[in-house]
């Protein structure tokens, strides 16, 4: 372990040392967690600051972080198509059917990797039915995100296309519930047990979100010393907060599941018939009797006798 | 002067008279003095014996000496008068004066030594002076005389005393032939009798005597002994419990009353008898044993052993306690312990019941050799003892020397016409021979031999069962009826072997059920016509049709007599049968193993039967193994080759190209088994299964290659062959696969309704789903859910999210 952290600490060195001792790299770091629970804009600006420090110090004055938090998914976006993210930490959602490589992904409090997709919906609204082509909010995260939270929340049991009249995106799960309460939707899907949940109803449940990834969007184009000082400051304990308690290294399980379920039609639709199974070992063997043509011969005695016995 | 000193002086007196008297009369007196005083001598003889028997002595004793003085007076002037000789002796015995009378007369029987007179009197003197065994020399010389009785008297008492019964016994007799009104002298004679065996004219004695002495203990006893003698056990037991009552517990009484209850077999009272003996004697050996045969006898071994033992403590080396023991042994079925006693008693005794015993145990223990030796040594001391020639025959009936056994009882009846055993014994070994003779061919002889053990003994069953047999083996159905009887008569047998012939004779008559009645109880009875019985056994189950347990004995009965080609080929017949059966009823496995041993068979099948037995082994081998190549490739083989080839075999032969295709359509190979179908003109549904299965099985190769119009046609064919719910059912699928939802909406809907397939119900809901029927769609879920069929616990789930997120509830409201 500690040969292992020296060579690191040589190879940044080296790297670092290459361009002919220049100053200290500076690595943009871009933080949109819109399903986060962060209490306010300042602290979810506070969290991304404190990251980007950790990261800094993991890369032990070699490189400078610097975060930058969006909270809209147009704008990340167009900063990405920019080339100006180095390193981006956001909901995984986002990240579904994009370029870039996964370095670690989010757990939180009781080890999951994410909430489970939820439908909240005002409280007079009976059931899913009540909801049917009615218009409702949904986290503008993902590219599809009505039909992620259609499987993930609903199993797939609503079409995509015909059941709600509308699924609008509001800018992250605080605004696409607030629609609710605001009575602009009747409904909205985000995570379970989100703050701004509270007195709404709870009308479906399932799958389970990516809290957060941190990514390289430019893939195998970041260099090592950058994902060393990502992966060591996340792993060693930073990034925590908006209900994020911790990092794990690689995709995790949650973030192929939403994949799937981003990109599939729901159930209703892709369902495929069953048959009934072939029968050929149901089938009986061919039976017949066949008749044999010979007779018994006579019964006879032969030479039986029997021994007399003396008792005694 | 006191009476008693005159009676002294008095005889003082006398005595001097009478020294004096010789020489007062030595001077001869005259013939008439002498008559005269013989004559007062004899009355005073006659009166003293009167007195005497009065009981008044004196008078008598004062008679003697007045007879002695005449006597002496007339021997005074004659000394060799022999009437006064004479007449004094008997005055001198009557006054018991032996000495004197031995001193008086001694010169006189030495000078007239054959006078029967001085011999007779010489003889009483010393008798009663002590010298008896003298005196009955000289008493044995003149007893015979009637009128010598006292000599009779004297020699039998005396004999009596020495335990001379046979020298005594005559003298009693004459004495009580002269003086029979001497009764008493009848209790002497009875004693005498029981002495010598003679226990009848013992009882009739004792008898007379008693009713003299009524109470003569001795005598009541001993007619009590001569009674349990003379085997008259009743008056015996009487006389003693009589006794026992008055004389209390007399250990001879209590000893003999209970020999009298063994004796009677009543070993119960005998034993509680001689508890009571052996509580005054308990040391007594001979007690101890009987009580331990009684406890024997009575089956209470524990303690016949202890007591047993108890009296070889008190006798040691008591050849009949380790007797006693060794029939404890053998009844405990321990038969080495049994052995090692009863040689421990022969070693010390060779009376014949221990060596006989000895001779049965050795027999029992595979020693006949043995046995027949100590037979021979029993029979050595006791040749005419029937039961011990009976044992000697089983000895050489067991070592095989049946002519010799044969003889020992014949000798055994002769000696005891009513000893079964010997009886037994003797048609036994008749019937051996008889069988023996058969066995050679010589049915004549067996014939014969069997007549005589019959004629000996009627019932002999045995005999009567082989005198049957060899008359049906002869074809002589109504002589072995004759042999064996009627069932239900007394005197017809009615064993198990017995039963058997008589079942064979009705197998025969075709009388079916009585034959299954009587094979059934013989072979429940363990009859040893094994062979027979199963031949019986596979006739009836073949007339029936019930060849498993036809084969099962035709099997049994030809593997009995291998080289009996009937029971052979019946077997191979049977077993053809059975297996032809199995293969009917599609148990390939049975079939199989059934139709190999028809083919095993060294005798059997004709070649017709053979070929069949062959096509159904194949077939079998297919029906076991379906979609295994290598029976696969034989039954194809011969399915086409020459063996099944023309119009005869038509039917065979497509029934295995029907099977060819069969087990190609298991191992998967539907166009194969189409192809073989082909060559089936008529196969009827079995046919047209496989045929369905077959295009069934290539439209789900089509489906899962998603050749969607290919599948439909396959199960299109496949519906054609055998309609089939489950077809149109997969070809809605493919049709909903292909786009077709309505037409496959259609189908389903109606056979939701009409006993289709329970997917059915999945698939129409899914296309309820993609209406967005959902209500309807739940609802189908959930009647699926109930199916049981495999994707159940899918439909369920499904239907219990839609409860969950649509708060569906049965029976309320649609979509």
């Amino acid at each position: 372990m500690r040969s292992r952290r020296l060579l690191a600490v040589v190879l940044l060195a080296l790297t670092l040392l290459a361009p002919g001792l220049a100053a200290a790299q500076t690595v943009s770091v871009g933080v949109y967690l819109p399903q986060a629970s962060f209490a306010s804009n300042t602290e979810r600006s506070a969290y991304a600051d404190a990251l980007a420090r950790a990261m800094s110090q993991a890369a032990g004055g070699q490189l400078t972080f610097e975060a930058r938090a969006f909270a809209k998914r147009a704008d990340l976006l167009s900063f990405l198509a920019a080339g100006k993210v180095d390193v981006l930490v956001t909901d995984g959602l986002f990240q579904v059917g994009r370029t870039g490589v996964i370095l670690a992904h989010a757990v939180d409090g009781r080890g999951e990797e994410g909430p489970l997709a939820a439908l909240y919906a005002a409280p007079d609204v009976a059931n899913l039915m009540s909801l049917r082509g009615k218009v409702l909010s949904v986290p503008e995260v993902g590219a599809d995100n009505a039909r992620y939270f259609i499987n993930a929340a609903l199993a797939g049991e609503v079409s995509g296309q015909g059941f709600f009249a509308e699924v609008r995106p509001a800018k992250d799960a605080e605004a696409a519930l607030g629609a609710v309460k605001a009575q602009v939707t009747p409904a909205a899907f985000a995570p379970l047990d989100h703050p701004a949940a509270a007195g709404l109803r709870l009308v479906g449940q399932g799958g389970r979100i990516p809290l957060a990834v941190v990514v390289a969007p430019q893939g195998a184009a970041l260099s090592a010393p950058i994902k060393d000082a990502v992966t060591q400051a996340l792993l060693g304990g930073a990034g925590k907060g908006g209900g994020i308690a911790g990092w794990r290294a690689g995709t995790g399980k949650a973030f192929a599941a939403a994949a799937r379920a981003m990109q599939s039609a729901p159930l209703v639709e892709r369902a495929r018939p069953i048959v009934v199974p072939a029968s050929a070992a149901d089938v009986k063997p061919p039976r017949a009797r066949l008749e044999a043509t010979g007779q018994l011969p006579r019964p006879s005695v032969g030479q039986a006798a029997i021994v007399p016995t003396l008792p005694e | 002067m006191t009476p008693r000193l005159a009676a002294r002086l008095l005889a003082a007196a006398m005595a001097v008279a009478l020294s004096l008297g010789p020489a007062l009369g030595a001077q001869d007196l005259d013939k008439r003095e002498k008559q005269r005083l013989l004559q007062v001598g004899d009355d005073a003889l006659d009166s003293a014996r009167t007195l005497t028997a009065r009981g008044d002595t004196k008078a008598a004793k004062q008679r003697v000496a007045e007879a002695e003085k005449a006597y002496r007076r007339i021997l005074a002037g004659e000394p060799g008068n022999k009437q006064a000789n004479l007449g004094l002796s008997r005055a001198l015995l009557i006054d018991k004066r032996f000495q004197e009378g031995v001193d008086l007369l001694e010169p006189l029987h030495a000078k007239a030594p054959d006078d029967p007179d001085y011999t007779h009197q010489l003889g009483l003197h010393q008798f009663q002076n002590g010298r008896p065994q003298d005196a009955a020399k000289l008493l044995e010389r003149v007893a015979d005389d009637p009128k010598r009785f006292d000599a009779m008297w004297l020699l039998a008492t005396y004999h009596f005393q020495q335990s001379g019964w046979f020298e005594g016994l005559p003298h009693i007799e004459r004495y009580v032939k002269v003086r029979p009104d001497d009764k008493k002298a009848l209790g002497l004679l009875g004693t005498y009798y029981l002495k010598l065996d003679r226990f009848q004219e013992a009882v009739v004695a004792l008898d007379a005597f008693l009713v003299v002495e009524p109470k003569n203990l001795a005598a009541r006893i001993n007619r009590a002994n001569a009674l349990f003698r003379s085997s008259r056990l009743v008056e015996a037991g009487r006389a003693y419990e009589e006794l026992l009552g008055e004389e209390g517990d007399r250990p001879r009484l209590l000893y003999n009353l209970a020999s009298v209850r063994i004796k009677q077999g009543r070993c119960d009272q005998a034993v509680a008898l001689l508890d009571r003996f052996l509580k005054l004697q308990p040391d007594y050996a001979t007690a101890l044993y009987f009580k331990a045969d009684c406890q024997l006898q009575l089956g209470r071994l524990a303690e016949a052993r202890q007591t047993f033992e108890l009296a070889g403590t008190g006798a040691a080396n008591n050849p009949w306690v380790y007797y006693g023991l060794s029939q404890i042994a053998f009844r405990e079925g321990q038969l080495d312990e049994a052995l090692t006693q009863a040689e421990r008693a022969a070693g010390l005794d060779d009376s014949f019941e221990i060596t006989g015993w000895l001779g049965t145990l050795l027999r029992r223990a595979g020693r006949p050799n043995e046995a027949l030796a100590w037979h021979d040594k029993a029979l050595h001391k006791t040749p005419e003892r029937a039961p011990l020639h009976v044992e000697r025959g089983r000895d050489l009936w067991a070592l095989q020397r049946l002519q010799e056994s044969l003889a020992a009882f014949e000798r055994a009846a002769t000696l005891d016409p009513a000893l079964t055993d010997a009886t037994l014994g003797l048609v036994t070994v008749k019937t051996a021979q008889a069988a023996a003779a058969r066995a050679t061919g010589d049915d004549a002889a067996a014939r014969r031999g069997l007549q005589e053990a019959l004629d000996r003994m009627p019932t002999y069953e045995p005999a009567r069962v082989n005198l049957a047999l060899l008359e049906l083996a002869a074809g002589q159905v109504e002589a072995a009826e004759r042999a064996i009887g009627p069932s239900g008569r007394e005197d017809a047998p009615s064993g198990p072997d017995a039963r058997a012939v008589r079942a064979m004779l009705h197998l025969l008559a075709g009388r079916h059920e009585p034959a299954q009645a009587e094979i059934e109880a013989a072979t429940a009875a363990g009859t040893q016509l094994q062979g027979l019985a199963l031949t019986v056994t596979g006739h009836l189950a073949a007339h029936k049709g019930e060849w498993a347990r036809a084969s099962e004995a035709f099997d049994e009965a030809a593997a009995l007599a291998p080289g009996d080609a009937a029971a052979q080929r019946s077997a191979a017949i049977a077993a053809l049968e059975l297996g032809l059966d199995r293969l009917a009823a599609g148990d390939a496995g049975g079939a199989r193993a059934a139709l190999e041993r028809a083919l095993s068979a060294k005798e059997g099948l004709e070649a017709r039967d053979r070929t069949l037995a062959q096509l159904g082994s194949a077939m079998a081998a297919v029906l076991a193994a379906p979609g295994s190549e290598g029976p696969l490739g034989a039954l194809r083989q011969m399915a086409e080759g020459r063996a099944l080839a023309g119009p005869a075999w038509a039917s065979a032969r497509e029934l295995a190209h029907a099977c060819v295709a069969w087990s190609l359509l298991r191992k998967g190979d539907a166009n194969g088994a189409l192809k073989a179908l082909a060559k089936v003109r008529d196969g009827g549904p079995t046919a047209a299964a496989i045929t369905a299965a077959a295009h069934e099985q290539l439209g789900h190769a089509a489906y899962a290659a998603k050749a969607w119009a290919k599948a439909i046609q396959h199960w299109t064919q496949a519906a054609q062959a055998a309609p089939s719910p489950a077809m149109d059912h997969n070809i809605a699928a493919a049709r909903l696969a292909s786009g077709q939802a309505g037409e496959a909406a259609r189908t389903w809907l109606r056979q939701t309704s009409d006993g289709g397939p329970p997917e059915a119900l999945y698939n129409l809901a899914l296309i309820r789903d993609r209406e967005g029927a959902y209500r309807e769609a739940w609802d189908l879920f959930r009647r699926y859910a109930t199916s049981g069929r495999p994707d159940a616990q899918r439909a369920r789930e499904r239907a219990e999210r839609k409860e969950r997120l649509f708060g569906f509830v049965a029976g309320q409201g649609v979509n």
